[in-house]
């Protein structure tokens, strides 16, 4: 019975001319999607292996340098590219590109490649991922809003049930049969970008094959919700039309107007501080700690005073402490002054970064409400292109710049300077002893444990999906 | 034994009654006619007889098995010609009745649903063309193809000649004469009077949900059942 109705579906779903018209056109906009993809890719990574290589020849051709001029100087970070940014840029856009990183100071990134577009394009990325969680949901619609309804309404329904057909494997079959047209349109899409990626892309031999079928996999069950979602409708409504307009106000709600409202309310219930706030505080704090430049400075001579004691030297008998002491106190003195820095910086980043985590709570649980949400982050998490991989991003780099000025300190410190002689060099070969930054490979674990709200979210959906398909066999009538 | 039974069988709406202590016996190879003006309780005896609905009291029965919403034992004896027959406009005649053939159990070759096809009226030209380009006409006889494939005992029918050019219904009443003389036994709503004398061997006039009187076909002229059914009403 199930493979009838598999056959009939497909033989009916395949001669409409709405999809014999939708169709070819889908395959176009895949193509375009991965063509845009391959430009924006292409250019991305050229400009960041540039970018990268640019900065650390120069780092490594500063040549003879004090230390602290090379800190101050900085050092820079920028958004890595990945195989799987082709299939969803996520929050990339959006997200700054550039982080200077400079002693002292803990920047913010900046440069969005948003800011650069226009309005229009602000709205976001034409992605494969974005057709996946957008365009085929209206594919669906298309597709499954009248698959009972129409069947009630011209008879079929009454003929199919006095032929003796189970309504439970009608409802399954019918799911299942749609689902799988689904399917194949999704893997045609998958295919193309995959295929256009590989041809056009040179030596993109590094694909993570389990992340890719892991993450395709989040969407197959997402339009199964969607499929078994829509033909459920279409048979609790009596008419086509009326389905329609229902599964289209849906769509308009989850897929536009929702993710704006949860976006909203999350700024709305956890407000961020303003910018002008948050840096007072940061002030405030900072100035309690030791002016690593300021000799005169209260703290710092308490420090000098602890190394004096440190290194039991006796002032009443030196005249020149400085000299005496086999290091370089100012380095002592301005890595003491990262050190509070950075508890300073911890703090109010930490601050920061929660009210971003609770903000963007808001639409993790709304995924119970809501499948596009739950599809989006877990697309986006499996993709690197989430705030959890961007926060990645920044948590690493704040602990290269860390390493980076300690190192530099701890040369001024223990390099062979005096105190006081900012015109001491470190030798060019120094510079090689410095690793450079390693961007970091978040494991897909990781990826999937940061949306474990959404995948809940997703495993709650196809558990109503069941219930509620039970419930609508046993009450479902054919008049 | 009779193949369908009415047993003071009653139906509701709302508090309405649409059908109020029916009894009827239907024995094979009968064509039994039910005639009314709408909402005279036709169709409602005849979803009932399918299963698609509850009876509010009383008892329907096929072959002796009572008829339960959800219990489709009685279904493998029955087939459905409903008022409006759509079916699948992007499917051919002949993969229409393979998918409602297949669903009531039947495997049948392409030359087995070409013949009954052909048996129900349907041209060959037509088989393998899509029903978006038949007539109502046309469509009916796959109908007619999809219930003689299932070789049911009872063949229940909603006012299958209703938009019927006089030709498809000539054609139509001869194919139900036939499936009759086959030992088929047809249980059919219908309005039109004359085509009921044609083709019925027995006639039900209905009112208000109520079997108001039940002829021989034989004992009564199109034009004196006329007048009785105009009185009645």
């Amino acid at each position: 019975m199930m493979k009838s109705i598999f056959k009939q579906t497909f033989t009916n779903a395949f001669r409409q001319k709405h999809l014999q018209v939708l169709a070819p056109i889908l395959i176009l906009l895949y193509l375009i999607v991965a063509f845009n993809s391959v430009v924006a890719y292409k250019t991305k990574m050229q400009s960041f292996e540039k970018a990268k290589n640019s900065v650390r020849e120069a780092w490594l051709n500063q040549g003879p340098q004090n230390p602290h001029n090379s800190a101050h100087y900085g050092h820079y970070i920028f958004q890595p590219v990945n195989e799987m940014h082709l299939l969803d840029n996520g929050i990339r856009s959006f997200a700054g590109s550039i982080l200077r990183l400079e002693a002292h100071a803990q920047n913010e990134i900046t440069f969005s490649p948003a800011a650069d577009k226009t309005e229009l394009s602000r709205f976001g990325d034409m992605s494969f991922a974005w057709m996946l969680q957008v365009l085929i949901p209206l594919f669906i619609i298309l597709l499954c809003f009248n698959s009972i309804c129409s069947d009630r309404e011209n008879q079929n329904l009454k003929l199919l049930s006095a032929q003796g057909i189970s309504l439970s494997n009608y409802i399954w079959g019918k799911i299942f049969s749609l689902f799988t047209i689904i399917l194949c349109l999704a893997v045609v899409g998958l295919v193309i970008q995959l295929l256009v990626y590989l041809v056009f892309i040179k030596g993109i031999g590094s694909f993570d094959l389990t992340r890719i079928v892991i993450w395709f996999l989040s969407y197959v069950v997402y339009f199964f919700i969607l499929t078994g979602l829509s033909v459920l409708t279409s048979a609790w409504i009596k008419k086509s039309n009326t389905s329609l307009v229902i599964q289209l106000s849906c769509w308009i709600t989850l897929m536009i107007v929702m993710p704006k409202i949860t976006a909203s309310a999350g700024v709305s219930i956890y407000p961020m501080e303003h910018k002008s706030v948050f840096n007072k505080a940061l002030r405030e704090d900072r100035e309690k700690g030791i002016d690593g430049h300021n000799p005169e400075d209260e703290r710092a001579k308490k420090f000098m005073d602890s190394i004096i004691a440190y290194y039991k030297i006796d002032t009443n008998k030196v005249k020149d402490v400085y000299a005496v002491l086999p290091v370089n106190v100012d380095g002592l003195v301005m890595q003491a002054d990262e050190d509070y820095a950075n508890l300073v910086y911890d703090k109010h980043f930490k601050r920061v970064h929660e009210t971003i985590i609770k903000q963007n709570s808001i639409s993790k649980y709304a995924s119970f409400v809501n499948p596009f949400l739950a599809i989006r982050n877990i697309s986006m998490g499996i993709s690197q292109s989430d705030f959890s991989s961007h926060l990645e991003l920044l948590f690493e780099a704040e602990q290269y710049r860390r390493y980076l000025i300690k190192n530099l300190n701890d040369k001024m410190a223990y390099g062979g300077s005096k105190t006081g002689d900012w015109e001491w060099k470190v030798d060019a070969k120094y510079w090689e002893t410095v690793k450079d930054f390693s961007y970091p490979s978040i494991p897909l674990m990781k990826n999937l444990k940061s949306n474990s709200i959404e995948l809940s979210a997703m495993f709650f959906w196809i558990i109503l999906l069941i219930i509620s398909v039970t419930l609508t066999t046993n009450k479902l009538t054919v008049l | 034994m009779p193949v369908l039974q009415a047993i003071q069988l009653s139906k509701q709406y709302n508090g309405t009654a649409a059908l109020s202590n029916l009894n009827l016996s239907i024995e094979k190879g009968e064509i039994f006619c039910l005639l009314g003006q709408n909402g005279a309780g036709k169709t409602t005896t005849i979803n009932l007889f399918l299963g698609f609905t509850e009876a509010t009291s009383g008892k329907a029965t096929i072959n002796n098995i009572e008829v339960k919403t959800n219990d489709s034992s009685t279904k493998k004896y029955v087939a459905y010609i409903p008022e409006v027959v759509q079916l699948y406009g992007n499917l051919t005649a002949i993969e229409n009745l393979d998918f409602f053939s297949a669903i009531a159990g039947f495997k049948y070759s392409k030359e087995k649903l070409a013949e009954n096809l052909t048996k129900a009226g349907l041209q060959s030209e037509a088989h393998h063309k899509r029903l978006s380009i038949f007539s109502k006409g046309m469509r009916q006889k796959v109908g007619i193809a999809i219930a003689l494939a299932k070789n049911a005992d009872l063949i229940l029918m909603d006012e299958p000649t209703s938009g019927l050019d006089p030709k498809a219904t000539s054609e139509f009443t001869s194919i139900c004469k036939n499936l009759a003389a086959e030992g088929k036994t047809i249980l059919m709503a219908t309005h039109d009077i004359f085509n009921a004398v044609n083709v019925g061997t027995k006639i039900g006039i209905m009112k208000q949900g109520e079997l108001v009187h039940t002829l021989n076909t034989n004992e009564i002229t199109a034009t004196a059942l006329q007048q009785l059914y105009l009185e009645t009403i």
